[in-house]
């Protein structure tokens, strides 16, 4: 569980990082193409009024400069105060006029009849320099201050509400996948084990009919042995298909109402009824309060979890010992189930492992535990809290707290 | 009618499991045993011959056990024969519950052959009330005439009433085995009367005085404390 928070984490601080960088390449790169391109390039007022000289009552620019105008394919005028053309070059016909104030207040602003003009205070008067048509976006920006500043936080706002997009796609995206996979994963463990199923009748029928025709004491054994080893591997077979069932949500179970005392009468006379070996001893407890308590719960989620725990005492403790059931209510009238041995019990460190939420115990220890991890997966599923402790004098005790 | 006139068709197409099934009915007593490996094989012989019990494997290679059984019952090829599903996939039982096909039993496999005899049997008793002819079960000094209902006691012969004979027969089907006071009760009181376990308690007494030599220390008829009873095996 830790292991996959870590790598959530991970996950998310990458896509951040990969966004940040991706509008920074963006930005860059608008920028060096925005550089890179010729910029609007205007003969400059400076040299044109420089160049600029009276002869015989009227302006006259010099040749060179002349030149560079029209290779630049552009116009210049000069305006007097009364809007009349002082001198100008290159200027198109339908541009020689007197201007007025209007006329002179829009093109400086815009477009002189669609020619984009610069235009420049100069000591003789007003220099217009215009270049040809549809070559030039021209537009002027005025922005509100409190506009521009809120703009900043729009843009942050902008940017968290891309990350949070490319976070939760890709999630969802992977989520589903990993959902289809895994019915995928249950559909193939229930289709192995029904392939498992027949051919282990196949052996206990066969197991049985040995036993049957046979006087030899040990043969018989031998047969009874291959019985044991065969309800071993239904059992397992069982676990497999319910615990993948539990584990990925595609099994449909249903609650009920189950009278617990004759329930754990049941489930516990089965397993004596399999077991009959005078080494186990098993004992039921509970209140006679309890004897008509109904409680909800799916009945046979509750006894593959009980089975499992009274058979993983004896299979561990393969010398005899003491099984104990308990049903009682504590002060706030839950009702509680424990399930004990006084056998070897567990190390330390598989305890522990027992009571972490997750069921992930399996890798490390060596043991895999099926049959404690559906114990827990059931009362998960029941929202039971579920505790295993260490009995006085040894051995392991299972606490449920059936609400 | 008996074991041996029982006339019983498996249907399964996993022809080792179908010789294991018919090898154990055999040895039980249940001589005329039938196979069929798939739906169709199986009308053939339901035409053929009237069936009292059908075993019938939900996974068959033409078709689905389940459609078979309801379309069998519609066209009433089965008599109304008990049928007992065998199927390799534990929800095939919760679909079968759910379609509430009526089905007499449904067992998972794999299945243990003391497990298919004892259900088979339950069935055949439930539907044809087949009683244990000429059953007889002796306990030490004790013999009782499962059919007649009796109990010899030292020579002295006296009747079991119906209750505890009922009591006894699902005891002595079990035995060995610890039956509890509630699955005891419900075979008793199947409507589920009241008073049920103070008079499983009265029911159980008298029918040790009459059985057990010592009716206070009793050898065979055993009490296992707070779950039921149970009918000791010969030791």
């Amino acid at each position: 569980m830790k292991r996959k928070m870590g790598k959530r984490l991970q996950l998310f601080a990458g896509i951040v990082l990969m966004t940040i960088l991706l509008l920074f390449m963006d930005l860059l790169i608008c920028g060096i193409v925005v550089f890179k391109s010729n910029s609007v390039d205007y003969q400059g007022p400076q040299e044109i009024v420089t160049h600029l000289s009276m002869k015989n009552g009227s302006y006259q620019l010099d040749e060179k400069e002349t030149e560079s105008l029209l290779q630049h394919r552009q116009f210049a005028m000069l305006l007097s105060e009364d809007g009349d053309i002082l001198w100008s070059e290159a200027l198109p016909e339908e541009l020689r006029k007197t201007y007025t104030l209007q006329d002179i207040a829009k093109f400086t602003r815009y477009y002189l009849e669609d020619y984009p003009v610069r235009t420049y205070i100069v000591d003789q008067g007003l220099l217009v320099i215009g270049g040809p048509k549809d070559q030039v976006w021209k537009y002027t920006f005025e922005f509100d201050v409190t506009l521009m500043q809120n703009l900043l936080k729009i843009l942050l706002l902008l940017l968290l509400s891309n990350i949070v997009v490319l976070v939760a796609v890709p999630t969802w995206i992977q989520k589903r996948r990993a959902k289809q996979k895994e019915e995928e994963r249950t559909e193939w463990i229930a289709g192995v084990s029904h392939d498992i199923r027949t051919p282990l009748a196949i052996v206990l029928g066969n197991a049985e009919i040995i036993a049957g025709s046979t006087k030899e004491a040990e043969v018989r054994q031998r047969a009874k042995a291959i019985e044991t080893q065969g309800i071993r591997l239904r059992r397992l077979v069982e676990n497999l298909n319910l615990s993948s069932k539990l584990e990925f949500g595609s099994g449909k179970f249903e609650k009920k109402k189950v009278k617990i005392s004759r329930f754990l009468r049941k489930t516990l006379t089965e397993i004596m009824n399999q077991t009959e070996d005078e080494r186990y001893q098993f004992s039921l407890e509970m209140d006679g309060s309890l004897q008509d308590l109904e409680l909800w719960f799916n009945e046979d989620l509750v006894e593959r979890a009980v089975m499992n725990l009274l058979h993983n005492a004896i299979r561990h403790n393969p010398n005899g010992c003491r099984i104990d059931m308990r049903l009682y209510q504590d002060q706030k009238d839950r009702t509680i189930l424990e399930i004990g041995d006084n056998g070897k019990g567990v190390s330390k460190e598989f305890l522990n492992r027992l009571n972490r939420r997750s069921y992930e115990w399996e890798s490390s220890t060596g043991q895999h535990g099926l049959g404690l991890k559906i114990v827990k997966q059931v009362a998960d599923w029941h929202r039971w809290n579920i505790s295993f402790t260490e009995n006085e004098g040894g051995g392991l005790v299972c606490t449920m707290r059936m609400r | 009618m008996d074991k041996s006139e029982c006339r019983i068709l498996t249907v399964d197409d996993e022809k080792e499991l179908t010789d294991i099934v018919t090898e154990l009915l055999k040895r039980e007593g249940y001589s005329r045993v039938d196979v069929a490996a798939g739906c169709g094989e199986a009308e053939g012989k339901l035409r053929e011959h009237r069936y009292d019990l059908v075993l019938l494997d939900v996974m068959l290679p033409d078709g689905n056990g389940f459609d078979f059984y309801a379309r069998m019952k519609e066209t009433g090829m089965l008599y109304d024969a008990p049928v007992i599903f065998l199927s390799a996939r534990d929800e095939d039982t919760a679909r079968l519950k759910g379609l509430g096909l009526g089905a007499d039993d449904y067992i998972t496999k794999p299945f243990l052959p003391q497990e298919l005899l004892l259900r088979i049997g339950a069935v055949l008793r439930r539907t044809y009330h087949l009683e244990e002819k000429g059953q007889s079960v002796r306990l030490g000094q004790t013999l009782v005439l499962l059919d007649a209902g009796t109990v010899t006691q030292n020579g002295k012969e006296t009747a079991l009433t119906a209750k505890e004979l009922a009591l006894f027969g699902i005891l002595f089907r079990n035995r060995g085995k610890i039956v509890t006071t509630d699955a005891l009760c419900d075979a008793l009181w199947p409507d589920g009367s009241f008073g049920l376990e103070s008079s499983l308690i009265v029911h159980m007494r008298h029918l040790r005085e009459k059985v057990e030599a010592d009716p206070s220390k009793p050898r065979y008829l055993i009490t296992v404390r707070g779950l039921g009873y149970k009918l000791e095996k010969e030791s």
